[in-house]
């Protein structure tokens, strides 16, 4: 008997560059709540290792986006030929 | 940046069995049955034993440089750029383990319970529990881990008692049947899960008596390598190691078969809940360690800023490295091994002998009684 | 003509008990501050004197001046105002009038300047509490809470006689706190009554109640009690030092305090115990704590307030350890059954029913067959119809809300039953649910629990007991995140604290506990704020 609810399901409308647009909708969030504070206080160091920060999960989005291998996959098909050798 | 919180030995304990137990009990016995069989219970053993050679080690060089933790050490020992470079890989190992955790834990959750959720929703939700946890600090995080940690190990306990009826101790025999390959191999294996408590490394600085980082090791080690065996030996013993083999989750699997009379049965969800609490504080730990980290390596005064952007990091790695679970197991079997056993052992190694050789020692700071 | 007419004024001119030649109709409407009331010093005439006072309190029907005059010979006029209403006549009549009138004639003083000098020696008059002010803000604060002035013209000082006498609540049991076995008093609106209540039960000269006041305007006495010899230095002093930090106009109720005070503002879980009960505060200043008694307040506030203190009952220590042990552990069942049935419930019949046993199954799938709702819309709606009756039941009088109490346990469930709005497991579900709130000993913690419930059922509706346990996760981590005074709120439990483990969710023998030496509650205070540390807070003696 399947009852859940599909609650989440009917507010979702499945799309090919969803997770790209919750990143940004997430960046922007996210600036907004701390980015403009580091601003006003002039935490230019953090600001900058917090620009980073952003800038990779934007960049992560986007490759995937693009259809393009993320770093855990790129290791993943690097490593996987010796771990097949050895666990059979 | 100095991390000003202060944890006990008792949370050190329970924060390093949560890890250990939640990251492990999960995601490895199906994979290590699959591989070594009966003897399986065999390489957890071996494991332990590693482990705690790799423990003292962490724990020499933690009090070797007083207040620090591996990221900083690192520095120390090899300079401000190579130190960098090696430094800088424990908070991504770190990260990336929090993925992958989070990754593992939500596919289970979605094919066995939420099935017309999208795994979008529970992994965001998680995620936006672990930055909360995160910015609340590694104190709370140690709090919340010290009451729920006695918790996970009763319900390992209840769940190991309540399966030993239906276990056929015919079923573990005969040993090394294949020889010792099998479980040899596995040794590293198992090691590169239970060896994700080289986060002690970032503990030990935190602690109110750094000396007890060995001991603190020690009895979560132990602890969670007995379960573990436990566990493995329980699911041989039910369902036979080549049933026990194929399946996603024998624990699981386990938990589903305790029943009492036809009242109690089918409680598998509250084990699973009660495994999936433990995980999200695993993954809370793990990214509070890669956000001290990179404040550390960067110079930054508070790692506070940091979180949420870590968070979104994670959660994207989550959802775009695999494309399907098939592709977490092949990452989980054949590939994280290496990279685990890279940072847990080869690295602690080169800075254990660089400092060695080097002759540095960190300033001895007023350490806490 | 002109003479009558002048008469006629005169007369009006002239009232009972004022000199001549004084207009009391044409009074300011100006309003004083208190800088500019410490700046206005008496003189040394008391005509002055009274206008100005009665240019200060303009029209108040309840200021009462009256002149008398001092001796026979060199006669010195004087004046005694009171504020009627907040004095006990009795002590005016035979305490202040009498000695001053009467007998300071049959003890043989004559001349004003005689009696005046007895007056400031302290001889004359008969009253207790006696002081003395040099300005109209000593004068006026004074007489707005019940003590009686003395002016006499020639003095530029004003003698400030103690003679409260205002009605007040007398000492009935508690009704918030109730017990079966334990004393029955419970405190009242007075703070010098409820000082009595706790020195009382605390006879030691270690026991200080240090007097402050509170808010510009109410300017509400309000005392901090703590036991010297046990309590943490450092914590009475941070507690002054939030306390100073208040800038209020008015404090009518001890929560107005405690809003300013604690720890996390942001916080719904209470981070300070309220009790009515003054064997409770004198428990709680045994175990090290400080209590802040407001006037007008019929509860004591406690702090350190730590959530373990607030599943605390009185009772628990005047029963046996062993059925204070169960109570104890049945409260906190109650707690869960109160903040996680409701969710559970909803987690199981919409994601989980499989855990429910075969034949329960079909009886729940039964019973709800006919529900056109779905199980959260089912609890969300009995649970908020609940606390419709509950918040009703509280404000109806007396001998209509039992009626209420009947209709809505009767009639609205039996009727929502029938009317297939709800099952007969919800209607059981949400009782159980309300009865296990009223077993928590503190109303500020149930209203907690009330509050938390329906996030909680919300997430384990969208996501089963994985929201559930997410809920949990965030509950657990916020409050681990919370302190009172600088003591971790889940103390004993988390930082795990061995000692303390004796008197939390179990309670052992007073044999068993070690009550010489208050390291109960006060052993574990962290930083209170950024410029201490807790190695300040060391007793002296401590190692």
């Amino acid at each position: 008997m399947v009852t859940e609810y599909p609650i989440v399901l009917s507010l979702w409308k499945k799309g090919e560059n969803d997770l790209l647009i919750i990143t940004i909708f997430a960046v922007i969030l996210i600036f907004c709540a701390y980015g403009l504070h580091m601003i006003k206080n002039k935490l230019w160091r953090e600001l900058s290792v917090f620009g980073f920060l952003i800038g990779i999960s934007l960049f992560l989005a986007i490759v995937n986006a693009l259809d393009m291998k993320g770093p855990i996959a790129l290791m993943d098909d690097f490593l996987s030929p010796y771990g097949k050798a050895i666990f059979k | 940046m100095k991390e000003k919180c202060i944890i006990s030995t008792n949370q050190f304990v329970w924060m390093l069995f949560s890890i250990i137990t939640s990251f492990t009990a999960l995601q490895i016995p199906g994979l290590l049955i699959s591989h070594a069989g009966r003897d399986s219970w065999m390489s957890v053993i071996g494991a332990w034993f590693i482990d705690l050679l790799l423990a003292m080690v962490y724990a020499y060089m933690g009090l070797r440089f007083p207040g620090q933790n591996m990221v900083q050490y690192s520095m120390t020992i090899l300079g401000k750029y190579v130190g960098r470079i090696v430094g800088i890989m424990f908070p991504l190992f770190f990260l990336m383990t929090a993925s992958l955790l989070m990754r593992s834990l939500s596919a289970l959750l979605v094919n066995l319970f939420l099935p017309r959720t999208p795994m979008v929703v529970v992994l965001g939700l998680g995620y936006v529990l672990i930055a909360y946890g995160v910015s609340k600090g590694i104190e709370v995080i140690a709090r919340t881990c010290e009451a729920l940690g006695p918790i996970y190990l009763i319900s390992m306990i209840i769940l190991l008692f309540m399966g030993i009826p239906e276990v056929k101790l015919h079923r573990l025999k005969p040993l090394l049947v294949e020889g010792v390959y099998p479980f040899l191999t596995g040794i590293p294996f198992i090691l590169s899960f239970i060896g994700i408590c080289i986060i002690m490394g970032m503990y030990i600085p935190i602690c109110n008596r750094p000396k007890n980082g060995f001991l603190a090791k020690f009895i979560a080690v132990s602890i969670g390598a007995t379960t573990i065996a436990g566990s493995l030996c329980l699911a041989i013993g039910t369902f036979g190691s080549e049933q026990a083999g194929n399946m996603l989750n024998p624990s699981f699997q386990l938990a589903r078969s305790v029943h009492i009379g036809t009242v109690i049965e089918r409680v598998e969800i509250l084990w699973l809940m009660i495994s999936i609490g433990a995980g999200a504080m695993t993954c809370a730990n793990l990214i509070w360690a890669f956000n001290l980290g990179i404040a550390q390596i960067t110079g930054l005064s508070t790692y506070k800023p940091l979180i949420w952007p870590s968070v979104l990091i994670a959660f994207i790695l989550s959802v775009t490295c695999f494309d399907s679970n098939i592709d977490v197991f092949n990452f989980t079997f054949y590939s994280y091994m290496f990279i685990a056993l890279f940072v847990q052992s080869g690295l602690e190694m080169l800075l254990f002998i660089s400092a060695l050789i080097s002759g540095k020692r960190g300033k001895k700071t007023q350490l806490l009684s | 003509m002109i003479k009558y007419i002048k008469k006629f004024i005169d007369s009006h001119d002239k009232i009972d008990g004022l000199l001549p030649k004084e207009n009391i109709k044409q009074y300011s409407t100006k309003s004083f501050k208190d800088a500019e009331l410490i700046k206005m010093k008496i003189s040394c005439s008391l005509i002055e004197n009274i206008k100005k006072t009665r240019e200060i309190m303009g029209n108040n029907t309840d200021l009462i001046i009256r002149t008398i005059t001092l001796g026979r010979s060199d006669v010195r006029d004087a004046a005694i105002i009171y504020i009627d209403n907040l004095i006990d006549t009795h002590h005016i009549d035979d305490n202040i009038v009498r000695p001053l009138v009467l007998d300071a004639y049959t003890s043989g003083l004559e001349s004003g300047s005689k009696i005046i000098k007895q007056i400031q020696a302290g001889n004359l008059i008969t009253r207790g509490e006696t002081k003395r002010g040099e300005d109209f803000n000593d004068l006026l604060s004074r007489l707005l809470i019940g003590e009686v002035g003395l002016l006499i013209d020639g003095i530029d000082e004003v003698y400030i006689i103690s003679a409260k006498g205002y009605d007040y609540r007398r000492v009935t049991e508690s009704d918030v706190e109730p017990v079966v076995r334990g004393s029955r008093e419970a405190f009242v609106e007075v703070l010098s009554v409820n000082i009595g209540l706790i020195r009382r039960r605390l006879h030691s000269p270690n026991l200080m109640f240090e007097g402050s006041e509170i808010g510009t305007v109410s300017k509400t006495k309000l005392c901090i009690a703590y036991m010297k010899d046990i309590c943490k230095e450092g914590l009475v002093d941070e507690v002054r030092l939030r306390l100073n930090r208040i800038h209020i106009d008015g404090v009518l109720e001890g929560n107005y305090i405690e809003e300013y005070i604690q720890d996390n503002p942001y916080s719904i879980f209470p981070q300070a115990r309220n009790t009515e009960r003054p064997d409770v505060v004198a428990a709680a200043l045994l175990e090290g704590r400080v209590a802040i008694i407001v006037e007008n307040t019929p509860m004591a506030l406690i702090v350190p307030g730590e959530f373990f203190s607030l599943m605390q009952s009185a009772e628990d220590y005047y029963n046996g350890y062993i059925y204070s042990s169960l109570i104890r552990l049945l409260r906190y069942l109650a707690l869960f059954v109160s903040l996680f049935l409701p969710s559970f419930y909803v987690a199981i019949t919409t994601f989980h029913q499989e855990m429910v046993p075969t034949d329960f199954l079909i009886s729940i799938v039964s019973s709800r067959s006919d529900i056109p709702f779905p199980a959260f819309i089912e609890a969300f709606m009995m649970e908020i119809t609940f606390e419709i009756l509950h918040e009703a039941g509280i404000r109806l009088p007396r001998p209509v809300g039992q009626a209420v109490s009947i209709v809505g346990a009767l009639v609205i469930g039996q009727s929502a039953i029938q009317a297939h709005i709800a099952s007969p497991l919800m209607v059981i579900v949400v009782a159980l649910t309300g009865i296990s709130t009223f077993c928590l000993p503190q109303f500020s913690a149930a209203l907690t629990v009330r509050i938390i419930r329906f996030p909680l059922m919300l997430i384990s509706a969208t996501f089963g007991l994985f929201g559930l346990m997410i809920g949990i996760l965030f509950l657990l981590l916020h409050v681990f995140s919370l302190k009172s005074f600088g003591k971790p709120y889940m103390d004993p439990i988390a930082p795990l604290m061995t000692k303390s483990l004796k008197d939390t969710v179990l309670r052992f023998p007073w044999w068993g506990l070690d009550r010489n030496h208050a390291d109960n509650s006060t052993s574990n205070l962290e930083n209170m704020n950024s410029s201490k540390t807790w190695h300040l807070f060391k007793k002296k003696g401590d190692s």
